[in-house]
């Protein structure tokens, strides 16, 4: 029960910071807005060829690129609650390492859903202005499969949180949002470019894309290995995050 | 004042030590502070004040000695300690984005109490420490004072019998540092306090006794008016320089 009511107060914190609503919400809701417009107003046979702009394509892509906020925030709330010493003070309540863990992961989680569904809503309302309209089915596939990228993403943050200080993981954070948009090729059709592709693959983002747009569509080329290397990312992060809050704790009650 | 017995002792250390690698944070520390006591640690910067507190608090583990906190063994039961114990660091340590009713109804809730019960506790703190009429504001929009207020309310949040203040007026202007004089006084007899201080004059008009702290060793354990007539001075600040300068040992 102490983790949720630490859950609560981290819930209450995001929800009265702006920035959450800036971050979280307008900028993949703009970005989604910006990449459809710029596709609806493409000439005919252009339109045809840029899938990778229309809705039910970009919103998987979108929503995968939006929980790269929700890492943000996740660094942001950790570092800021090392350096203003309120940690110190949970640290001799009789809070455990669960309690810590549920508290911080369990609000973003919560968070991370509530942007995809609003994600995936617009897509739904701009694939009916564009003629290709999401399916349930498949929308529903898509957000199941994002969970696992949305844990990963959770326990990166975590992860830059317990390690950094408040004024460096905001910097850090803000490279690998970039990567994930980038190398993720949320907005870039990456199948053309086989040899950057195939550096990018090194990197879990364009699997937890791939995936999330297979999923969508009932299935895709590599299925199994964008499956994989998604779940393992997820599980690898979550476990780094658990043994670096571990260590945070430890070195300031060493 | 009368002989201690074991009953009587909120906290007794026997050889309590901190090093950090070649660094004797705290050395070999022998110290006995009775229930309801207001005991302040006084020593310059890196006197060891601060580790002392963490180290009865478990936010420090020692690396030798032994301490019990109201009887509580600091290392094989340190639930127990923790929950006897309040702390109100350096830091203000307060979460920044809740209101003042907020922060206090989470940590009165994280240290086990129902809804009602922790109603009824934040009710009562906020009356205590004077908080009532900033309860609905922000932590981050308070002045210092308020903030130093709201530290100590929240280290009070679970009812602890021993109340550790770690430099309770660092920043604060005079006025905001005469409030929380009073502050502390009022709770005089309610808590064993333990407050650490680098302002002389605090110490000398709060603290039932003063423990004198430099370089990690405990040099003079007496009251204000005692630490003056052993060392020969008129006033408190000669008397602690004289201590700290090593002109006069226990």
């Amino acid at each position: 029960m102490r983790g949720l009511y630490f859950g609560g107060r981290v819930t209450r914190e995001l929800l009265r910071d702006p920035l959450s609503y800036i971050f979280c919400l307008c900028t993949p809701m703009a970005m989604q807005l910006l990449f459809f417009l710029i596709w609806y107003n493409m000439p005919g046979a252009a339109r045809e060829n840029m899938t990778i702009f229309r809705a039910d394509t970009l919103a998987p892509g979108i929503a995968y690129f939006g929980f790269s906020f929700i890492m943000l925030f996740a660094s942001l709330l950790l570092s800021r609650d090392r350096s203003t010493a309120f940690l110190t003070r949970l640290y001799a309540t009789p809070m455990s390492a669960a309690d810590f863990l549920i508290g911080y992961a369990l609000p973003l989680f919560v968070l991370g859903i509530g942007q995809m569904i609003l994600t995936f809503s617009l897509a739904a309302i701009l694939g009916a202005v564009g003629g290709t309209p999401l399916t349930f089915v498949g929308t529903l596939r898509a957000a199941l499969a994002l969970l696992p990228s949305l844990v990963f993403f959770i326990g990166v943050g975590l992860l830059f949180g317990a390690l950094l200080s408040q004024n460096a993981a905001p910097g850090l954070v803000s490279v690998v949002i970039t990567l994930s948009g980038v190398m993720g090729g949320v907005w870039m059709p990456l199948e053309d470019m086989p040899k950057l592709e195939r550096v990018f693959s090194v990197l879990p983002f364009v699997h937890g894309v791939r995936l999330a747009r297979g999923a969508y569509r009932g299935g895709a080329e590599h299925f199994g290995l964008h499956l994989g290397v998604t779940l393992a990312a997820a599980v690898l992060a979550a476990a780094v995050a658990i043994l670096a809050m571990h260590l945070a704790r430890r070195r300031e009650t060493r | 004042m009368k002989p201690m017995t074991d009953g009587d002792l909120a906290i007794e250390t026997r050889g309590l030590s901190k090093r950090f690698g070649d660094v004797t944070a705290v050395d070999a520390l022998d110290l006995s502070i009775r229930r309801g006591e207001l005991f302040a640690l006084l020593g310059v910067n890196g006197a060891g004040k601060t580790t002392t507190i963490r180290m009865l608090t478990t936010l420090a583990r020692p690396t030798g000695g032994t301490a019990r906190v109201c009887g509580y063994d600091l290392l094989t039961e340190s639930r127990e300690v923790k929950r006897v114990s309040g702390i109100s660091p350096q830091q203000t340590a307060i979460a920044q984005g809740l209101t003042v009713r907020e922060n206090l109804m989470l940590m009165t809730r994280l240290y086990g109490a129902t809804t009602a019960q922790a109603e009824e506790r934040t009710d009562a703190l906020l009356s205590a420490l004077s908080l009532g009429d900033v309860a609905a504001r922000r932590a981050k929009v308070l002045s210092g004072g308020y903030q130093r207020r709201l530290s100590i309310a929240l280290a009070l949040a679970s009812d602890p019998e021993v109340l550790y203040l770690d430099e309770p007026t660092l920043g604060l202007d005079v006025l905001a540092r005469r409030e929380l004089w009073h502050l502390i006084s009022r709770l005089r007899g309610e808590k064993t306090i333990v407050l650490t201080t680098h302002y002389l004059e605090e110490a000398e008009a709060l603290s039932d006794r003063v423990g004198v702290m430099a370089g990690g060793h405990l040099l003079a354990v007496d009251t204000p008016e005692g630490l003056k007539k052993s060392t020969g001075c008129d006033n408190f600040e000669d008397a602690f320089i004289r201590l700290v300068g090593g002109e006069a040992r226990i």
